[in-house]
């Protein structure tokens, strides 16, 4: 376990410097517990401004392809130096959502979600802020044995 | 919005393929260096879609582990030989090649080969520095986090995300023709590698399903190609990717969707896909695409 804490430390620090993130805050405290014993495949830097009044939501999609008989380990992390808490939705070939990290009934954020892919295909993963509001996170995607 | 984006992409892919079709016969010769600033084409992807696009591009990180997962046998002969890097002269070589030597530079990290690592580092740190883009790479860092097997997933991480900026970086600077070619260069590395290791069932079986969801990868990366086919040297890679399409038309892959339920544990929200895909490749059609993959890739890599 420490030895992945020191890893992470020099990762995320890296992410950070090589996405221009390093204004919004110290991420690495926020997210290196949470990749674990996983591995490591894909980040994304998510900055988005505040929503204007009567503008669409800001939000930032990307594209990967999950493959079956590999269980995804997927969760981001928040900069706390700004309000927004980022929401992920996670969207199949024939963009029918499958999940979104929000449980809008109970009110409440999910930390991580455990994805064991049974199909194949290319996924779209969404990131938006809670309410619009303005905020900064990495999305984080990685697989488990 | 979203939907009659991709309505329009998969209508589109409809008929350029049937376009290409045709134009098998006219393959040109590739005899000018590829500039590396924009390429003008009467038709392209806009580089939300281009970014979009590559980012779909399976990651070879996750190839290479299954690989590794699998029990099969790492092999040394099937990398580009370092010393190659000397043949590529031109920027269309460069960009080509520095995908390869990524995804070779990923194949031996996964494998705890990271002596060997050294030599591929060094040579993607060249040809990026060869496309202005080595800002992309901390290769002092990477060098010392290469000495000790212990640093491979942070190896991985940097590599990986080194590559996702650069991009990133080249598209919004409009050469996004060179992205896609590292792109291109990555994607057939990774096919050749895992085409070519000794596999036995049932490890193969699992090898050969991965292969053959490639197929939409195919169709995808040929979109690409045909955003810059204006030049010669694309359209070489095109005609290429066109004669490994008609293999993949043998390959059928079908999706039953279902409502995905979801469990808690512990806190974790587990995801349970009740969705499901089947991919039916034979060996014909997987001995077909190995030596069209391994075709491509040493022409790619001579």
């Amino acid at each position: 376990m420490k030895k992945y804490n020191i890893l992470l430390s020099i990762l995320f620090a890296f992410v950070l410097n090589l996405n221009g993130l390093s204004q919004c805050g110290n991420l690495m405290d926020v997210c290196h517990g949470k990749l674990d014993d996983a591995r490591f495949i894909k980040s994304w830097p998510i900055q988005l401004p505040e929503q204007e009044s009567g503008e669409p939501l800001p939000q930032v999609s990307f594209k990967m392809p999950l493959s079956s008989g590999t269980t995804y380990k997927i969760f981001a992390c928040n900069a706390e130096e700004y309000p927004g808490e980022v929401i992920i939705s996670i969207r199949n070939h024939n963009d029918d959502l499958v999940i979104t990290s929000y449980m809008v009934e109970q009110q409440r954020h999910l930390p991580i979600i455990k994805f064991p892919v049974a199909m194949s295909g290319i996924y779209t993963f969404s990131f938006y802020f809670e309410g619009g509001k303005e905020g900064c996170a990495i999305g984080v995607v990685s697989s488990v044995d | 919005m979203k939907i009659p984006r991709l309505t329009t992409v998969f209508v589109s892919l409809f008929f350029f393929f049937a376009i290409l079709s045709c134009q098998q016969g006219e393959r040109q010769q590739a005899t000018d260096l590829l500039s590396d600033s924009l390429i003008e084409a009467d038709v392209r992807l806009d580089d939300k879609m281009i970014r979009e696009m590559i980012s779909s591009i399976p990651n070879p990180v996750e190839m290479s582990a299954l690989l590794q997962k699998s029990g099969i046998v790492y092999s040394q002969d099937l990398l580009n030989p370092v010393n190659n890097i000397n043949n590529y002269n031109t920027n269309f070589k460069k960009a080509l090649n520095l995908g390869v030597y990524g995804t070779d530079l990923v194949y031996m990290n996964i494998y705890d080969r990271t002596i060997s690592t050294l030599r591929y580092l060094s040579n993607v740190r060249d040809l990026a520095s060869d496309l202005r883009v080595e800002q992309f790479f901390d290769y002092e860092t990477l060098n010392r986090l290469s000495e000790s097997s212990r640093n491979i997933d942070s190896v991985l991480f940097i590599t990986n995300t080194g590559f996702d900026d650069m991009s990133r970086y080249l598209i919004d600077q409009n050469r996004g023709n060179i992205s896609v070619l590292i792109s291109y260069g990555t994607w057939i590395e990774s096919l050749y590698i895992a085409t070519n290791v000794q596999t036995v069932p049932p490890k193969s079986e699992t090898i050969h399903t991965r292969l053959g969801e490639q197929k939409k990868i195919l169709d995808n990366m040929i979109l690409l190609l045909y955003t810059y086919r204006n030049d010669p040297y694309f359209q070489n890679l095109i005609d290429d990717l066109m004669e490994l399409k008609v293999i993949f038309d043998d390959v059928s892959i079908t999706y039953v969707y279902a409502e995905p339920t979801i469990q808690e544990v512990d806190g974790t929200v587990i995801l349970v896909d009740n969705s499901s895909s089947e991919v039916n490749i034979s060996e014909e059609t997987v001995e077909a695409i190995t030596q069209q993959v391994s075709y491509i890739r040493n022409k790619m890599v001579e």
